[in-house]
This record gives structure tokens, sequence and C-alpha cells, in this order.
């Protein structure tokens, strides 16, 4: 881009000593981590804090007959194993949609599956212990039964008459749908020299980070406090949804996000 | 994830890690680079309740020349095998293929002995051994025993060795006069594991092969040691009498199809690798112009 | 024995005497342990390069190691090496190609970086990019990295008497 200069030395908008335009400029938190000091939620760690790891469904689809975790429950070190429906006592489930993208259809999503587990990996019980290594240790030994009902996992006949409907609350399997029409589109091909066609099949594609994702939860429970140390790309809508979900005040919540490694939009959601 | 509990145990020699390998039986893993163990046990793939780290037993160390033998301690680092005069003079193969073995620090812990029991189809290491005719020198407690390379592995994760048994040291000949070798690996990245690869030494006399060893590896549960090269010794080497030889490679193998490639492509390249293999050893470009090589 | 073992190495040039059960890898030993947190954990199977540390002066992957093996060892990390100011002129390029975006690799990449730059003098991007094969970037597409290495090699050459 020309800008015009009217003064006789030549300098233009773009050489005032204030102005960022066109300038190369460092960032400033580039010291910390280069010299390994980031602050990374990974990194972090509280007095006496907890570990938990999910238990987490092999099934795409399957209703839970049963869960086992008495054994677990006492390995030494082990502080809690919690299924779906104690912890449906302390938060309510949520809905999945986007307001900008209207027409979006979710059912209702429990914390840790009650019931009946939607999907391969599912969590299915939390297990906290001092250490996740003793966590991990412990989820090995819990016994769930299951019963496994129809998987529904293609696209293209989900919306068939035949197919199980997951979610029968909301009427079919269709999730969201957008169909884009401008211009005549059939005259054009109608009236093209050659109409080349092809399909295209990818799979699904996520983003990758390095950091795993990573969350710290502080409830002091003497001041009613809850503290959420969180690599996360939305700090206000945790806080928002933790507090409605939790049955909370907005001002009980706090969230901090310092350092994130990576997130490339998948850890902008709850 | 993090490894299952075990108790550890610092091996102080040869005697003492078969000591407690007898008796601990299959509930003992030796560890020696660990670059292909802790993984597994990262991933609670596998979860030994005792490791026996043999890492301080210097008996298993060393690079050694004597009588026409390169004798290679077990706990010989790839690092080393890359930067050892000995072998660069006596295995040159090994030089050259160590350098595909995944990345810099891995390769500054991974062992060869480690290599070899782990036996990895994709990996570069037993293939050379197979090509290179190594003996694999493994003792227990009532003894030593040689074992041919090409008898040492016996399938995906297999191999001669028995529980029992700690893998010390390989030898093989050192390089022939007129020797040549080959190394090429098909891989998505460098250092990844392959898709499909061959480890190649030959004879060359006279513009003609007078010996020709390509052990293929990835293609298969373990390294082959192609029949279909016998068709190029000692043979004046024509693109038809090269066609029938890569005929006959696919007929020998039976790869496996993975998420990595199907069983027809790892046909291809292998066939691929025979051509490349021949064109570079014969300096003879013309073995893969015209072709899809 | 399946009970804490003692060891006793040096980290950064400090001593440490410690307690550990066996299955502690020598990552989660400098990040809980001894709160040296600079050394990240991407993967924890060796794969991924961000628990890059130096230990008896070669590159290792400490998520790889156990703490009982380092007994006598002398490792260096993330914080040991910037502090001693060995890096500073790598760092400095690292800012100036503004060659990380998110850090989590760079402590992993940095000490890979410094590992080719001691072993090879030649500023060659082929050769790089081989040495920092095993160090993930999500974020860079690695570019920047290779460039700011290459400069660096450069400018050592520059210094050699």
């Amino acid at each position: 881009m020309k800008v015009a200069s009217t003064n006789p030395d030549g300098l233009t908008v773009l050489d005032r000593p204030n102005s960022y335009i066109g300038k190369v400029v460092p960032r400033p938190n580039l010291e910390r981590l280069m010299q390994g000091r980031g602050l990374y939620v990974s990194d972090m760690e509280l007095p006496r804090m907890a570990h938990v790891v999910f238990l987490r469904s092999p099934h795409a689809h399957a209703k839970i007959i049963g869960i086992d975790a008495i054994e677990a429950r006492h390995m030494p070190d082990v502080i809690a194993i919690v299924t779906g429906k104690e912890l449906a006592t302390v938060i309510t489930p949520w809905v999945g949609v986007l307001s900008h993208l209207k027409g979006l259809k979710s059912a209702p999503q429990h914390a840790i599956a009650i019931d009946r587990v939607c999907w391969q990996g599912e969590a299915v019980a939390a297990v906290v212990a001092t250490s996740r290594a003793v966590a991990e240790d412990a989820a090995e030994i819990v016994r769930v039964e299951y019963e496994e009902l129809e998987a529904v996992t293609d696209m293209r006949t989900a919306l068939n008459p035949e197919t199980p409907m997951i979610h029968p609350s909301l009427g079919d399997n269709l999730a969201f749908e957008r169909n884009l029409d401008a211009g005549s589109v059939d005259a054009a091909f109608a009236e093209s020299d050659e109409v080349v066609e092809a399909d295209f099949i990818f799979g699904r594609h996520t983003g990758v980070t390095l950091e795993p994702r990573a969350v710290v939860a502080d409830w002091n429970v003497a001041e009613q406090r809850l503290t959420i140390y969180q690599g996360t790309q939305a700090p206000h809508m945790v806080q928002n949804i933790a507090a409605l979900h939790l049955g909370l005040t907005d001002s009980q919540v706090r969230v901090v996000c310092k350092d994130v490694g990576g997130s490339f939009g998948i850890k902008v959601h709850i | 994830m993090k490894a299952s509990a075990f108790s550890y145990a610092r091996a102080t020699s040869v005697a003492n890690a078969l000591e407690l390998l007898v008796a601990h039986g299959d509930r003992a893993k030796v560890l020696s680079g660990g670059q292909s163990l802790m993984p597994a046990m990262n991933l609670r793939l596998i979860s030994p309740e005792l490791i026996v780290d043999i890492g301080e037993i210097t008996e298993l160390r060393g690079i050694a020349v004597r009588d026409g033998v390169l004798s290679i301690g077990a706990l010989t680092r790839h690092v080393d095998l890359l930067r050892s005069p000995e072998i660069a003079a006596h295995a040159p193969l090994l030089t050259e293929a160590v350098a595909h073995v995944a990345h810099p620090a891995i390769r500054n812990r991974g062992t060869l002995g480690g290599s070899l029991a782990h036996a990895d189809p994709a990996s570069e290491l037993p293939a050379c051994m197979v090509a290179l005719n190594a003996s694999i020198i493994v003792r227990g407690q009532t003894g030593e025993r040689r074992i041919t390379a090409g008898d040492f592995f016996t399938g995906i994760y297999e191999t001669a060795l028995s529980a029992q048994e700690l893998l010390v040291a390989v030898e093989l000949p050192v390089a022939q006069k007129n020797s040549a070798h080959f190394f090429h690996e098909f891989a998505r990245r460098h250092g990844d594991y392959a898709i499909a690869g061959v480890a190649a030494r030959a004879i060359v006399q006279g513009g003609l092969f007078t010996d020709l060893r390509t052990a293929f590896f990835a293609v298969g549960g373990r390294p082959i040691l192609a029949k279909a090269a016998a068709k190029l010794v000692n043979v004046g080497i024509t693109p038809a009498l090269l066609s029938e030889a890569s005929a006959a490679l696919g007929e020998e193998l039976d790869p496996q199809d993975d998420q990595q490639a199907s069983a027809a492509m790892r046909q291809h390249l292998a066939k691929m690798l025979l051509a490349r293999c021949a064109s570079a050893l014969l300096g003879r470009p013309d073995l893969t112009a015209g072709g899809p090589v | 024995m399946t009970a804490p073992m003692l060891i006793s190495l040096e980290v950064n040039g400090e001593c440490v005497d410690a307690h550990v059960l066996p299955r502690l890898n020598l990552a989660d030993f400098l990040r809980e342990h001894l709160k040296l947190t600079g050394t990240h954990i991407g993967c924890e199977h060796g794969v991924c390069g961000a628990c890059t540390v130096r230990m008896n002066g070669e590159i290792v992957r400490s998520c790889l190691m156990l703490a009982v093996q380092t007994h006598g060892a002398s490792v260096v990390t993330i914080e040991g090496l910037s502090d001693s100011g060995e890096i500073a002129d790598l760092q400095a390029a690292f800012r100036d190609r503004n060659a990380l975006q998110c850090g989590f690799c760079t402590p992993g990449m940095l000490v890979a970086a410094q590992d080719f730059l001691k072993q090879e003098t030649e500023p060659d991007r082929e050769r790089i990019r081989e040495h920092l094969s095993g160090n993930y970037c999500r974020c860079t597409g690695y570019q920047a990295i290779v460039d700011a290495v290459e400069t660096t090699a450069r400018a050592r050459m520059g210094r050699k008497p």
C-alpha cells in the first residue's frame, strides 16, 4: 500500500514513533516460554491436589448394567470412585449446541454417563486418587458390565427408517443440516461444456495439540468459591457454564487461563 | 499413561541377570535401552513385575575385530554403531541403516541387543543381520548358543531367545573385497516405521553378482531373505530377467494389510526395492529406467 | 522391591538425593519432585520430543528413562541450559524469527537444536531437519525453527577463530 507523503522529508504516517503498523513486534511472553518457565496448567500443582482418571466405555452404544468398584475403592491412596448417578447430584446435564448454527440439535449430556453410553470413549466413572498412576491402577480393576446395543456409525444410513434412533427425544438422528443454494446451479451444469464429478471422503478432523487438555479445579468449601485453572480459549464461557450447571453464582467462580500448549479451536468448548 | 508398579533390579553381571530371569520367568522383562520397552509399559500394553536392568554390565559393551570376525556387544547403542570406525570399515551396511532408526534421542539409548530381541517386523537392524549372515550369541545358565540370524527371527516380536536367556553379542564376518551394500526403506517421514525396506549385501565382480543377499523388512512378520535374488546371481542381468526375479519375489512375499499400506502396495514397493538395489549395486541405471521405480 | 529406592544425581549442576519408586520416569521426577516443569510431557511414549533433556552430555527422552536409571548421572534440563547462558544466542534467534507460538515444544526443541549445534557446525537445513525430526511442533510449521537454528549455526561459525 502506498501512502502519499506531503512531508518534504518523505516521512509518512507509518513512521510515527508510536505506530505499530508495519512494525515487527516481538511477543512479550517468549522469554518465559524459551526458558522453560511457561505457566501451563499441566505443570500446576496445588497443595494436597488429587488426580482424576476417567473410565471410558469401549462400546459405541451400550446399557450400563452395573459398576463394581468395591475393590478399587479400597486401594490405598484412592480417594473416591464416582459414577454418573452420584455426580448428577451436584451437576446438571447440558445441551451442546452453538447459537450460530441455528437448528443444531443435541440431547442433554450428563457429565458422566447414567444408565447408557452413546459413544465409544464416553466416561462411565471417575477415579480420584492421590496420583494419576494410582488412579490408573484403580481404574484397571473397576468392573463394568455392559449390554451392547446397536451402534449407529454411518452418516449415510443414519436417517434410514430402519436405523435405530439414538435419542428418541430428538425425533430422529439428524443433528444439523445446512443447504446452500445460490444461483441456478442446475442450469449452470446443463449449459456447461464439461461436468466433472468426484466423491471425496474425509476422516473426521480435529486439532491435535502438543499439550493435552488440562484442568485443575479448586473448590474452597470454606469460602464456597470455585477456582478453575484451564488451558482454554474461552475462560468467560467456562465461568458461565460452570456456575450455571454447578448451581453457583458467577461471582463464586473464577477461571484462570495462563499459557496454553496449543488449542486450534478444540479447547474453545467446555 | 503411567506404567504399572514393578520392582527393579540392576544386574551386576550376565550371570546375575540370568539368575533373576530364571527366578522370575515371564514376570520379568529385560531393560536394555528402554526405547521399545518403556513405550509399551507407558501405554500399559505390558505390566512386568520385575525389570532387570542390564545397562551396567560392561561385558556387554564393545566393538572388536579379530581374525576376520566383527564382534558387537549387545549393549552397543545405535549412536555407537553410527559413529564407529570399525563398523564403517567392516560392516558399512549397518552405518547406513542405523541412520534410519528413529531419531537422535532414541539412538542415544536404544541398543543393538534390544532391537534384535524385540524383533519388530518394521525395524532395520534385524534385516541387516540377516543380510550380513550374522550369528546371534545368546547365553543361558547352561551355556552359550550361536543362532544364525536367519533362524533367530521367528515372527512378530518373536525370536529364538528363551525367557531365561540373554542376547549378549552379535558376530559377523568382516566385509570382503568386492563386497557392496544397499539399504533403502520407504516411510512417510524420516524416522517413521518403515512401510517396506531392504537391507542387502552383495559381492560384485566384473559387473555381475557372485553373491546377493536381500533381506526385506516390514513386508511380513519377520525379515525375509528373498530366494528370488538367486535369479540375479552369476548372470548378466537384463530387464527381462529382473522382471522374472521381481515376479518371483512377489510370489515369495505375503505382506500384511494395515493402516499404513495394503498388501499390494507392499508387494509393489518390495519389487521396486529389488530393482533399485540391483541398479545401484551394479551401476546400471537402465534397470530402473522406464518403469514405475 | 517396589519400595522406594535411593538415587543420587546431578541436575543442572545441583546435587540431588531422592527416594523414588521404580516406576517413576525421569520426566515426572524432574517435574514433580524437583519442580522443574520446563520439561514437558506430550505423549508419554517417546514420540513427540517435548520431554527431551540432556543426560551425560547426550539428548534423551526423559519419559522413556526411569529415575532409578539416572543414579550417578548428570542431567541438564531447559532451565539449566537457559540459566547457564549456553543457548542465549539460540534463544535470541528463536525470538527474532518467532520460532515458537504456544511454546510447549520449545524446551525440547531448544535442547535438541543445541545438541545439533554442538555436533555439527555447518548450517545444513536438511541436517537440521533430520536432527529435529524427533521433535513435534503443532504451531509453527517448523520453517521458522529451522531458520533460527541455521542463523545461529552461521553466527557461531563466524565467531570461531
